[in-house]
């Protein structure tokens, strides 16, 4: 099904293209390609993966008129993630999990000067919070991949209807979703690990992915109002949508070695919040409040089951001002819920901190160093990344991330995934 | 005729772009160690407070955008999909922050006064001190030598708010445009690593009217 709604949206937007070609002028065309490979070396000794994503998107641009415009992005990706976890979650992957083929930006666009309304594929980020997704909710994320790698990465494009429209300092924003589509998850998820599993005998998981709603039966709508004054941004949005995280109901358990089976299922909820960026001085303030409500969690005892629980975060985070050519982030975010059951799979506080320092070089080079932490199960993961352009065209970065804490934690579970990596990506573009 | 500190910064700022709503693009040549490196911009310039910094060069950074308005300023690429407020003295490239770009008038931002007269190779000129009036700007001071024959910008020092020298800039290439003589280059030099340089050279000067909206930051992803 999901792949029906892929080709839907491409045909139809490739239909209209076409027909918007032929009705302009003298349309201008633009190519490019960007290729993105990242080769890890696994700083366990025992993890014999092979470590290597690869990336490749294809892009045309075209203008037909100053109004009527297209983006045309596809990109193919290959992940050795799942094969190189294996020990990590005892899920045989598939050959889904190694390779996709998926639209990226692949959207056609009509804008005047405070206008602008786009169909198809396309990525709506709300939210200030660096490395966290809890205002950036809308589109569905690549969740196995690092949660330092950038998030145009993680991003999944969703097919849409995107109306946005600009007043004085201000601005409107509605946005429809054809159907939901979900996170990208490793092989157990964020709240169920082998470790918690343990405790129903069974040896060996088997993920049932969520199927995709049907075209059309459960769009999403969300709205966004924005405005800018006083040295400040300030924005208030409400959204209701499929959670892009799933809860867990176990279907079967059978065989020897035992073999359990999970669906994956994603509740309908609403997210309603507020964010800032100010100006401080010469700081920059960032915050973020938000509920999610009508959430959906599993718990865990003698069976696997759920709970409801609305949930209530709180993002706020500071940048210094540059002191020679140095940058300070920090970062603290909390998530609350409001009914606690002691059986959940996750605590009733969740909270994170986060830094990142960026050092600027001569010759465009830079360095970041970021870390993360989980007081709440004391895992946690540190990241370094030199970035050197080598060109016009390539930027190459030299890696290490390592995931501490206990092997139970939400990052420590990754400790065997610690690596050094390379990663190049070329553009080319005409 | 005497002049007003105030008068004598007012023209010198003309000498170096037009005065009310236009276009220019910039290129950036740095030279840091040896190695050198480029980048160019489209800059629409509302006002004097106003500008939207359009990057299209080197390919890996085509998209870029960086949005004044005032003392707020945005960032936006096309990775990260949103616009992100960001302060003025962050750094653009080399030794360009990005005030240095979207906000060139110093008569907005400073307080002058005639701090001497100087001869800068066989020019007269006045060396203003130009105090910052807000924490926000760019630099907290300003040394400018100032033509005393035509107001024309010659050279420069910038000063942090620790009163240390960060960089030295000259101007340079003058030539007519759109009825003024203005100058085209200007070289900024790091005050401590001199073979850390960048060289700004301005070109299609066009007078150009631009929609209100285009300096919303929201329309930055249009």
């Amino acid at each position: 099904m999901a792949k029906c709604h892929s080709y839907f949206f491409l045909l139809l937007t490739l239909f209209t293209t076409a027909s918007a070609a032929r009705a302009a002028s003298s349309p201008v065309y633009a190519f490019a390609l960007q290729y993105d490979g990242q080769i890890n070396a696994y700083s366990k000794n025992d993890n014999s993966g092979s470590g290597q994503i690869n990336r490749l998107r294809l892009e045309q641009s075209a203008d037909f008129t100053k109004e009527f415009s297209g983006l045309f992005q596809v990109s193919t990706s290959s992940n050795s993630y799942a094969f190189d976890a294996k020990t990590t979650y005892d899920v045989n992957p598939t050959s889904q999990n190694i390779f996709e083929v998926f639209p990226s930006d692949f959207y056609i666009q009509y804008k005047t000067s405070n206008f602008l309304i786009r169909t198809g594929y396309q990525q709506v980020v709300w939210g200030e919070a660096f490395g966290l997704f809890y205002s950036d909710f809308i589109n569905p994320k690549d969740l196995r991949l690092s949660p330092f790698t950038s998030p145009e990465k993680q991003r999944r494009s969703l097919p849409m209807l995107n109306l946005k429209t600009l007043f004085g300092s201000s601005s409107f924003q509605v946005i429809a979703t054809a159907s939901p589509d979900y996170d990208i998850l490793p092989p157990l998820g964020r709240q169920l690990s082998k470790d918690n599993l343990a405790a129903l005998g069974v040896s060996q998981w088997s993920i049932t992915k969520a199927a995709h709603p049907a075209l059309f039966s459960k769009p999403e709508y969300g709205a966004k109002l924005n405005s800018s004054f006083w040295g400040m941004d300030l924005s208030g949005y409400y959204m209701t949508y499929d959670d892009r995280l799933p809860y867990y109901q176990l279907t079967s358990i059978s065989g020897v070695p035992t073999t359990g089976v999970l669906e994956e299922k994603h509740q309908r909820i609403s997210s309603s919040g507020v964010t800032l960026a100010a100006n401080a001085f010469d700081f920059v303030l960032r915050a973020e409040a938000l509920k999610n409500q009508n959430k959906k969690f599993n718990t865990l005892v003698a069976g696997l089951g759920t709970a409801d629980s609305d949930e209530s975060v709180s993002v706020i985070g500071i940048d210094t001002p540059s002191f020679n050519n140095y940058i300070f982030s920090l970062q603290f975010s909390d998530s609350a819920l409001n009914k606690y059951d002691t059986a959940l799979t996750r605590p009733k506080y969740q909270s994170l901190w986060s830094t990142r320092l960026t050092k600027s070089l001569s010759k465009q080079m830079s360095w970041e160093l970021s870390t993360i932490y989980a007081p709440y199960d004391q895992g946690g993961m540190a990241h370094f990344e030199f970035v050197w352009p080598k060109s016009k065209i390539i930027e190459i970065k030299f890696g290490y991330e390592q995931s501490f804490g206990p092997r139970s934690s939400d990052f420590g579970r990754n400790y065997d995934l610690s690596a050094l990596y390379v990663n190049l990506t070329a553009d080319f573009k005409d | 005729m005497a002049f007003t500190p105030s008068e004598i910064l007012k023209k010198s700022d003309e000498k170096r772009g037009l005065t009310n709503s236009f276009s220019v693009q910039v290129q950036v040549d740095v030279t840091e160690k040896n190695k050198k490196s480029q980048s160019a911009f489209k800059v629409s310039n509302k006002d004097v407070n106003t500008a939207l910094v359009e990057q299209f060069e080197p390919e890996r950074s085509k998209g870029r955008k960086i949005l004044m308005t005032g003392y707020d300023m945005w960032i936006f690429t096309p990775n990260i999909k949103r616009p992100v407020r960001i302060s003025l003295e962050q750094k653009l490239t080399g030794e360009v922050a990005n005030g240095d770009i979207a906000r060139t008038n110093f008569s907005e931002d400073y307080t002058p006064e005639i701090q001497s007269e100087e001869t800068v190779g066989p020019i007269k000129a006045w060396k203003l001190n130009l105090k910052s009036k807000d924490k926000k700007t760019t630099y907290s001071r300003i040394e400018l030598w100032v033509s005393q024959k035509d107001f024309a910008p010659i050279k420069a020092t910038f000063f942090a708010l620790s009163g240390k020298p960060l960089k030295t800039a000259e101007f340079l290439d003058f030539k007519l445009i759109e009825g003024l003589t203005r100058s085209t280059k200007m070289i900024i030099r790091n005050f401590l690593a001199k073979d850390e340089v960048s060289v700004l050279t301005y070109s299609k000067f066009k007078k150009e009217s631009f929609s209100d909206s285009l300096f919303n930051k929201d329309h930055m992803d249009f």
